[in-house]
This record gives C-alpha cells, sequence and structure tokens, in this order.
C-alpha cells in the first residue's frame, strides 16, 4: 500500500500463519494483491540472495523474531547459503531500533543479533519530540553519520534472558550506538520534512 | 555525499495498530525517490493474534 503510494512494487513478506483475525490479512484483502504475501525469511532471503556481497543494510524495526527465523532458514532453491551464511555475506549493517533506555527493551528473550554491525538507535524514541520513532533507523541507516547523529566508539550490546540490553565500549567492538548532535526538535523537522514530500511518481502525474 | 551509491535496504517492520512503521516506510520511499536508497524488500514480522 505505502509502495502503491510511491510508485514503488516492494516484495512484502509476512509472518506465517495468517490468521483470520490478522492484521496482513486484512491489508491483503483490503488492498487486494496477486498472491498472498510469502513468509518473511523467504522473502527476505531473496533479494539477500540476490545482492552483491555486503551491500545490503538490514533495518529492524520492532521486535527480532523475523531476524531470528531468518538466521535459522536453511539453504533453500532461491539461495545455496543458509539464512546466517546469508547475512554474513550480504549484510553490511544492522540498524536496529535497540534502545538505550532499559525500562522499554524491544529485544525478545531468546532473540539473537544477525551478523554484521549493529547500531542500536538508543537515541530515538519519544524525545524526538514525536510520538513516533521508527523514521529514525531509515533514516540514520539511509543518511549515516550527518548533522543529527554520529557513531559512538566500538563496542558491544550484550542482551540478559529478560530482553534488557547493555552497553560496553569495547575496543573492536562490532556494535556502536547512534549518537545525537542536534536538538531532538531539529532531527523531527527533518523527518517531518521527508514525510511532507510528496511522492515523486505523484509529480510525474501532475 | 554526491555520486553515493544508493542504499540497499531490507526493512522489518511490527506494523499493526500504530502508525510510525508506515511513516519509516515513507521516509525510505523518499530517500528513494532522491536516489539514496533502493527498498529491497519490506517484512512485516508482527505475529497473527
Amino acid at each position: 500500500m505505502v509502495g502503491a503510494k510511491y510508485g514503488r512494487q516492494v516484495p512484502v513478506g509476512a509472518r506465517l500463519p495468517l490468521t483470520d483475525q490478522d492484521h496482513a490479512r486484512e491489508l491483503c484483502e483490503r488492498f487486494p494483491v496477486e498472491e498472498p504475501p510469502p513468509d518473511q525469511p523467504l522473502c527476505t532471503a531473496r533479494p539477500l540472495a540476490a545482492a552483491p556481497s555486503g551491500l545490503v543494510v538490514l533495518v529492524s524495526l520492532g521486535s527480532f523474531h523475523d531476524l531470528a527465523a531468518l538466521l535459522d532458514s536453511p539453504a533453500d532453491r532461491w539461495s545455496p547459503l543458509a539464512g546466517a551464511d546469508l547475512v554474513r555475506h550480504r549484510v553490511r549493517e544492522t540498524v536496529v531500533d535497540g534502545r538505550a533506555d532499559p525500562v522499554r527493551p524491544r529485544v525478545q528473550p531468546g532473540a539473537r543479533r544477525p551478523g554484521g554491525r549493529s547500531r542500536p538507535t538508543g537515541a530515538c524514541g519519544r524525545g524526538v519530540g514525536r510520538s513516533s520513532c521508527d523514521p529514525v533507523p531509515v533514516h540514520v541507516a539511509v543518511l549515516g553519520e550527518s548533522e543529527h547523529d554520529g557513531y559512538s566508539e566500538p563496542g558491544k550490546v550484550d542482551v540478559d534472558t529478560t530482553g534488557r540490553s547493555t552497553w560496553h565500549q569495547v575496543p573492536g567492538g562490532r556494535h556502536r550506538l547512534v549518537l545525537r548532535w542536534t536538538a531532538d526538535d531539529a532531527v523531527a523537522a527533518a523527518i517531518n520534512a521527508l514525510l511532507a514530500q510528496l511522492p515523486r511518481a505523484s509529480q510525474l502525474d501532475r | 555525499m554526491a555520486g553515493a551509491a544508493p542504499v540497499r535496504l531490507v526493512i522489518k517492520t511490527d506494523i499493526v495498530e500504530d502508525v510510525d512503521d508506515v511513516a519509516a516506510l515513507a521516509v525510505a520511499h523518499v530517500l528513494a525517490d532522491r536516489g539514496r536508497a533502493t527498498l529491497e524488500t519490506v517484512g512485516v514480522g508482527t505475529p497473527s493474534r
């Protein structure tokens, strides 16, 4: 639906099985597609298998169940690599909404982090001046270090069995925190400006 | 960063009842419109209830 608004056909995977009350099923019925959505690990594995090595940036919003499923997925007809090897070879970075706030951990117990460098977006959240934080990891994933954000020294995020994450600065570590340089309102304004931009497809129609 | 190759994005969402996942996807599309990113695939990771 969002892709159609912007004039793109983007493959969408869902977490199967869908039930009668499932939101994804409802979306499919209200906005018909030719085929039901494939299982999400498969839907992710396909473009990873087709991508050049080390170029994909994986953004995870919410729980890590689906990433864990991808890591546990076996090789298939789309890729001779199993999920963990596929991530290791194709993913350059993983940006997650990890948060520094231990009161509201987003990491699910038992979940595993994928390979590649992880940059938990500890600086995002309601404090950015908007009640919506999910755009921030995408903003960081694409724009990287900017006037708004930078990266911490290398370190490591540990996740305990309750899902609580803690950050440790470790020389040579593969994780980094996102640090905020500007005021939260400035980040919110930058994201609002993007959201206010008309899709290029609609501009071409004029 | 003029001339930089677009970032190939795979985005996993937990879209269900809030709007911020939709906003995140919209940000990705706008940045794709600007040539900064390509959106390879989107996942809906929220389990059925």
